[in-house]
């Protein structure tokens, strides 16, 4: 049994699913940014799920998003990744547990010292996941599939930000990751490239990913999305379900 | 010249602040002042044992074989190609024109009382091997790559960059921190090397040119060689190590301490600079005081 698995409930009666993300009781909020606030948010996401989350607008999912990895503690409430807490002492399980979710950011996403590729392989290559090989290969079949060049040897700063929010995609898809979480994904991306990326969450929760997008309503096309994905708004700093 | 009286009717005017303190006040005023350098006292031995436990911690990371994966190894071979290839000329530029200084000077001196050059040989080699050496190299590192290391972590901070990579599950301790203070301390032992033989090399080419220095190259290197023994090197191996590995915890834990944006990481630059340099002469003069019972005095004899 891994260590990942040591702390996993028993599965819920209600969906034989197993649980990927858990928010029980969670109030957050971050006072250095128009960040997400929520009160009292119960919210279970699960394998082959895919859940989107409707901002208002002109508010930051950043910090929000950092809590939901453990980077940030919640005023009130857990959450639990693959049935495991955030708290405690045990920071290699921890970051054993982010190896394992892929995230497109709200802001910064890059190591500028670095090229993008470096970046792109570099979680992968840091937690020995993969080889070198296999990396490149994947990488190659995603660029592919979202139809952009080879990114080796290009600095973040100097290519441009569509470019550069694929080569996050890329990031955040690759090494088959339990959890995405898509901050704001289709900022700078143009609306034809949308249903290539849709088909890519949907893809990888077919293969027993979940999924959490977020984004601003604005830029949330729900009626595209499948009919299984389930829609959420935070509407009086409370998570409720739409439709 | 008659000077001016003071005025004999002249009176201070009476006021309750121009009054003598009274003894409970005074008493108050000690206690005060005996506070503040208490409060003052805590707070830097709370920063010594803070820097103390990410030098250990470092070292700790650093010995667990699963710490090197191939980003930490990225991070240390650029490092320390920054910090020790490319800071090779400077080093060896600043220690010709010190060992100029050095030798010759002292060469004169001796020359001017009449005495040979075979007497500068202890001098110089203790001067050198024990002091200056770790010195210069120290600075040479800190002024280079110190403040460097300090500025690049400060804007990786504030910029969110190392959010990104603890969102990835890369622990910034282990990929950013440790390959840097361990780099700074390979660097400033090589230096140091470095920097010794210049000096010694550099002092003596210029001494013999002046017409200061009389001895051959050979005599003058026997008498330094003679003077040399085995607890110089026992002293001159954990001088650089202890002050490089420090200096390098200082930047990184200075360019850690920025709050707010990327205007105050300058500041926090420049005073991690200063914090280092001021902790290399430090742990140099507590290491002589520790090694000789003395301050940044040779013991010749």
């Amino acid at each position: 049994m891994s260590s990942l698995e040591k702390n996993d409930p028993a599965p819920a009666e209600a969906d034989p699913r197993r649980e990927i993300l858990v928010l029980e009781d969670l109030s957050f909020r971050d006072l250095t940014r128009q960040s997400v606030t929520l009160r009292d948010a119960n919210l279970k996401i699960f394998e082959n799920d895919l859940v989107t989350l409707t901002l208002p607008p002109s508010m930051e999912s950043r910090a929000f998003t950092s809590m939901l990895l453990g980077l940030r503690m919640p005023q009130q409430g857990r959450v639990l990744f693959d049935g495991n807490e955030w708290t405690g002492e045990d920071y290699a399980l921890h970051d054993r547990m982010r190896s394992q979710i892929g995230r497109v950011f709200d802001g910064k996403a890059w190591v500028e010292n670095m090229n993008i590729y470096e970046n792109v392989v570099l979680p992968h290559q840091h937690h020995n996941h993969r080889t070198v090989k296999e990396l490149d290969r994947e990488i190659q079949y995603w660029s592919r599939r979202f139809e952009i060049e080879s990114m080796k040897d290009q600095r973040p700063a100097f290519v441009g930000k569509t470019f550069l929010r694929i080569c996050e995609w890329i990031r955040a898809l690759i090494g088959s990751p339990r959890l995405l979480l898509l901050e704001h994904p289709m900022r700078s991306v143009p609306r034809a490239r949308f249903p290539a990326l849709l088909q890519a969450v949907v893809s990888a929760t077919e293969a027993g990913a979940a999924a959490l997008w977020i984004a601003p309503s604005s830029d949330l096309q729900r009626d595209k999305f499948p009919t299984s994905a389930r829609h959420y708004q935070i509407h009086d700093f409370h998570l409720t379900p739409v439709g | 010249m008659m000077l001016a009286q003071p005025d004999e009717t002249f009176r201070v005017p009476s006021s309750p602040n121009l009054t003598h303190p009274k003894p409970w006040q005074l008493g108050r005023r000690f206690a005060l002042t005996t506070e503040m350098v208490g409060k003052r006292f805590i707070e830097v031995l709370k920063v010594v044992v803070n820097l103390l436990a990410l030098v250990w911690a470092v070292a700790f990371i650093a010995a667990s074989p699963r710490s090197w994966t191939p980003l930490t190894r990225m991070v240390f071979a650029r490092q320390l190609l920054f910090t020790a290839v490319d800071g090779l000329l400077v080093a060896i530029r600043i220690s010709a024109a010190v060992g100029v200084l050095v030798i010759v000077q002292s060469a004169m001196w001796l020359d001017a009382v009449g005495a040979t050059t075979d007497g500068i040989s202890p001098v110089l080699w203790k001067a050198v091997i024990h002091e200056i050496a770790p010195l210069i190299a120290s600075l040479v590192v800190v002024g280079r790559s110190g403040i460097a290391i300090s500025t690049e972590l400060a804007t990786m901070l504030v910029s969110g960059e190392l959010e990104v990579l603890e969102s990835q599950g890369v622990d910034p301790m282990t990929t950013m921190i440790m390959p840097r203070v361990l780099s700074m301390t390979l660097s400033v032992f090589c230096l140091a090397i470095v920097v010794a033989t210049t000096m010694l090399v550099m002092g003596y080419m210029v001494g013999w040119l002046m017409g200061v220095i009389h001895t051959p190259w050979s005599m003058f290197l026997e008498s330094l060689l003679r003077e040399s023994n085995l607890l110089d090197f026992a002293f001159f191996v954990p001088k650089t190590i202890i002050a490089g590995a420090f200096a390098g915890a200082i930047c990184c834990a200075d360019g850690l301490t920025v709050r707010g944006t990327m205007s105050d990481v300058s500041r926090v630059a420049s005073r991690s600079g200063i914090h280092a340099m001021t902790a290399v002469f430090g742990i140099s003069a507590i290491l002589s005081i520790l090694i000789y019972n003395r301050i940044l005095v040779f013991q010749i004899l």
